[in-house]
């Protein structure tokens, strides 16, 4: 027989963010920890890589080596596909990537809704600029460019003929891999109907830095990501290069890479993964106010998440454009937000009849969130909508 | 997706290629049809070393040497490479994959093909 079951017994699943990342910290990249790995000062990539400081027993980051080839993607130096990774994006020095156009972008506000898709709202969205996913711009079995006009891409999304479009290339890791394996041949074409639909601006495609993959699978992902910037500015499309990194010799490679080349005038971030723990986004976010220090150059950044260190972030570079996805996700769920104090944003429910649009939910969430985040910005510097660098 | 994460957190994925960059960046000595003879080469292995036929190393140019390695191991070095194969590792970002092809342990040498 059948028997419901009682709701005291059932275990309460931890949200996400509640999770003790005990596994992840120790892995963490730390650099207070007093010796580096052993193992680190034979690898033929130490300079490039920096080495690692783990709280953890380690000798090297072959330790993160699966041990079996077969069926394992991963970058490293025991797959006998090493050499063909490292040959497919022409070693891991940055400086290989070839130079790129300097290109006028548009300006961007501070903050940009992501928008998903038209479905139940009958008006097009209010903002003057919104953010659409860069995955959804070609077809995931042909690889051929989905919209290839300003109106076909308002009427597929919901947005207004006057709204500015930006993309995010910030997303898990399946569509992200297929932008790459889509091969320049192909990524070329979509790039160039992006540009002639009006887009203005991408973020490039956040290739993953994992924790417990070899290093070189870090270098590979961070070199990917500068061929992508590169292909985008050479197509003309006005883009953001996403400095992926987890060591502070990641951030000195980009560092350089960056000094190096006037015509990177916008860099992306996102504080949604790892990069948001408690203890490490304070990291990441000195690495980042580290890096627009170094360059010496005005650098606009846009910014997935990250609320908690948004004012240290907003201090330290000339402009600052937050990607919001919860107005659109919260108001698709009817939750309403409200101010919750001073530094907090709150969400309610807000039942609507089956079938009911919500447009008129979208708006005041979109103003109410804006509103707030004017704020928070206000509260640390006087963040406007940021002219370009550059 | 992201940084700073385990493997497991996040949703599976394959890491997909780009076959055409590989190809563009793979001198054409490693690419043509004829046959490995003309791309092997011998090279003393080093140390305590151990190799066995179809032992997949990697070979890169160090110091103008060319050096096989296993994992971060220099395992070979070859003694007297065709210039014609250090110009081939050279010009493939100066990197080759390595495949033993016999081993001759009393002479310490190995003769290892690349592509």
């Amino acid at each position: 027989m059948l028997t419901r079951p009682d709701p005291t017994k059932v275990k309460p699943q931890a949200p996400h963010h509640g999770r003790n990342p005990r596994r992840e910290r120790r892995l963490w990249h730390d650099p207070e920890v007093a010796s580096a790995a052993l193992g680190c000062a034979t690898c033929p990539e130490k300079e490039i890589c920096g080495g690692l400081r783990l709280n953890t027993p380690f000798m090297d980051c072959l330790q993160f080596c699966c041990g079996n080839s077969e069926g394992c993607d991963r970058v490293c130096r025991n797959h006998p596909d090493f050499a063909d990774r490292y040959r497919e994006i022409g070693g891991f020095n940055l400086h290989s990537v070839p130079r790129a156009p300097l290109l006028n972008a548009v300006g961007l506000p501070r903050l940009v809704p992501v928008i998903y898709h038209p479905t139940a709202r009958s008006m097009p969205a209010t903002a003057a600029t919104v953010a659409l996913p860069l995955y959804r711009m070609f077809d995931r079995r042909t690889g051929l460019p989905r919209f290839v006009s300003r109106v076909a891409l308002g009427e597929a999304f919901g947005i207004g003929h006057q709204a500015s479009v930006m993309l995010t290339g910030t997303d898990i890791d399946r569509p992200l891999e297929r932008w790459w394996g889509l091969g320049e041949a192909g990524r070329r074409p979509i790039i160039r109907a992006l540009a002639a639909a009006g887009v203005g601006m991408v973020t490039t495609p956040n290739y993953s830095l994992f924790i417990d993959r070899p290093r070189w699978d870090d270098l590979h992902a961070m070199k990917r990501i500068a061929i992508v910037h590169e292909e985008f500015l050479r197509e003309g499309l006005p883009a953001a290069l996403h400095v992926n990194g987890r060591t502070e010799a990641d951030f000195a490679h980009w560092i350089a890479f960056l000094a190096a080349r006037p015509e990177i005038t916008h860099i992306a971030y996102e504080f949604t993964t790892g990069t948001g723990w408690s203890g490490r986004r304070e990291q990441h976010s000195a690495w980042l106010a580290g890096l627009a220090q170094a360059v010496g150059r005005p650098l606009h950044i846009i910014v997935r998440g990250g609320t908690d260190v948004l004012p240290v972030i907003a201090r330290a570079f000339s402009g600052i454009t937050v990607l919001d996805t919860s107005v659109f996700m919260k108001t698709m769920m009817r939750q309403q937000a409200y101010p919750k104090g001073n530094a907090a944003l709150g969400w309610r429910g807000a039942p609507t009849a089956p079938g009911a649009h919500v447009d008129h939910l979208l708006e005041a969430n979109w103003q109410a969130t804006d509103a707030w985040f004017g704020d928070l910005i206000a509260s640390s510097r006087s963040v406007e909508s940021a002219p370009m660098a550059g | 997706m992201g940084a700073e994460f385990i493997e497991k957190a996040a949703p599976s994925f394959k890491k997909a290629w780009d076959r055409a960059r590989v190809k563009l960046a793979t001198a054409d000595l490693f690419t043509r049809v004829p046959d490995c003879a003309a791309r092997t080469a011998e090279a003393d292995i080093i140390g305590n070393a151990r190799l066995s036929t179809g032992d997949q190393l990697t070979v890169e140019n160090k110091n103008g040497t060319l050096i096989a390695r296993r994992g971060m191991s220099d395992v070979a070095r070859f003694t007297n490479p065709a210039p014609e194969l250090v110009l081939a590792v050279a010009a493939s970002c100066g990197i080759a994959k390595g495949t033993v092809q016999d081993v001759h342990p009393i002479a310490g040498v190995a003769e290892i093909s690349l592509c």
